[in-house]
């Protein structure tokens, strides 16, 4: 079913839980891994994607359709992660304790990542990037999105998307250098 | 240290594009249960709050016009607020007059001074004694006084 139908599926009367549950189910996954990739931890991401469909849900009634579903989904999910994020830098800022350090280490720690060493650096090469970046890079390497789709989730520029971009790709690429 | 490492290139681009993270067994089935349990509290929740939101919008409206109209009375008193200063006034000195009357200072109010019974003149039913009147002339009166009668007759 595509997104179209789904949307007129919402709006009919009680018919608004079925169709959220085949929303879910059609972008969960999809949403879990971009997600994933930005905060790395399985539980941190658990939270994240179930906070984003909650906000979906309460905020589904007033979409428009002025973008695509899934553009408007992955913005939720992407402002939730980079707020979760945030709050995360500030604690650990409050505790006194090395936030960049952290982030790596959560990596090394991490049960459910199964990568050889070359994608070990690799990833956490992405985990140095500040976070605005850092999802900019993984939408357009990871998910091929186009500067525009990207443009259109993070309410940036396509100019300052392409220069962010830039930017991400030298420092991961001096550090793969460096360290493969 | 390899120099010509590439990202971007397709080979190096494929492997480093490969999903190095795994998710525990039926994540995302019990992950869509979740999120349907959680939506149906969210609504009880919702309906709670569309059924308690208009009440209390009305009772917050009440008690800011209740306020407000407080609020102008205390700041812009009326006339009857003069009544009242005026009031405390006589309070006041009511209050500090019983103050000497309780101390024993004075032994009459003000109303008592005038119906004193002891005072013939002011007692409603008095009657002027002719021989006490005339005992007071004849203590009291002078020869000028005796003489300007005498011209007046």
């Amino acid at each position: 079913m595509d997104d179209k139908d789904l949307l007129i599926l919402f709006r009919e009367e009680g018919k608004e839980n079925y169709a959220f549950n085949l929303i879910v189910e059609k972008y969960s996954e999809r949403l879990y891994w971009h997600i994933r990739k930005m905060v790395v931890s399985h539980d941190d991401t658990n939270d994240i994607l179930q906070n984003s469909f909650i906000k979906a849900w309460g905020a589904l009634p007033k979409f428009r359709e002025e973008s695509r579903l899934y553009t408007w989904l992955y913005r939720i999910a992407t402002n939730e992660s980079l707020t979760f994020l945030k709050r995360s830098k500030l604690r650990s800022f409050l505790s006194l304790s090395d936030y960049s350090g952290q982030i790596e280490n959560q990596l090394e720690a991490d049960p459910w990542f199964d990568g050889d060493d070359t994608q070990r650096i690799f990833r956490k090469a992405i985990m140095s990037l500040p976070n605005k970046q850092r999802a900019v890079f993984n939408m357009r390497y990871y998910d091929e999105l186009k500067y525009e789709e990207i443009s259109e989730i993070l309410d940036t520029s396509v100019g300052a998307l392409k220069a962010s971009y830039h930017h991400a790709f030298k420092k991961i690429q001096k550090i793969l250098k460096e360290s493969v | 240290m390899r120099t010509n490492f590439n990202i971007e290139d397709p080979l190096n681009k494929k492997h480093l594009q490969e999903n190095p993270f795994k998710v525990p067994a039926g994540y995302f089935d019990n992950l869509r249960i979740s999120i349907s349990d959680k939506i149906s509290v969210q609504k009880q929740k919702t309906n709670f709050w569309t059924v308690v939101k208009p009440q209390l919008g009305l009772v917050s409206a009440f008690a800011m016009i209740f306020l407000f109209a407080y609020g102008v009375f205390k700041i812009f008193p009326g006339q009857d607020s003069f009544f009242t200063e005026g009031e405390n006034e006589l309070t006041t000195v009511v209050s500090s007059n019983s103050y000497y009357v309780e101390e024993g200072f004075l032994n009459t109010t003000f109303i008592d001074f005038f119906y004193n019974s002891l005072d013939s003149l002011t007692t409603p039913d008095a009657k002027i004694d002719q021989d006490e009147l005339f005992n007071y002339i004849s203590e009291n009166i002078d020869l000028v006084t005796l003489s300007y009668l005498d011209l007046k007759d």
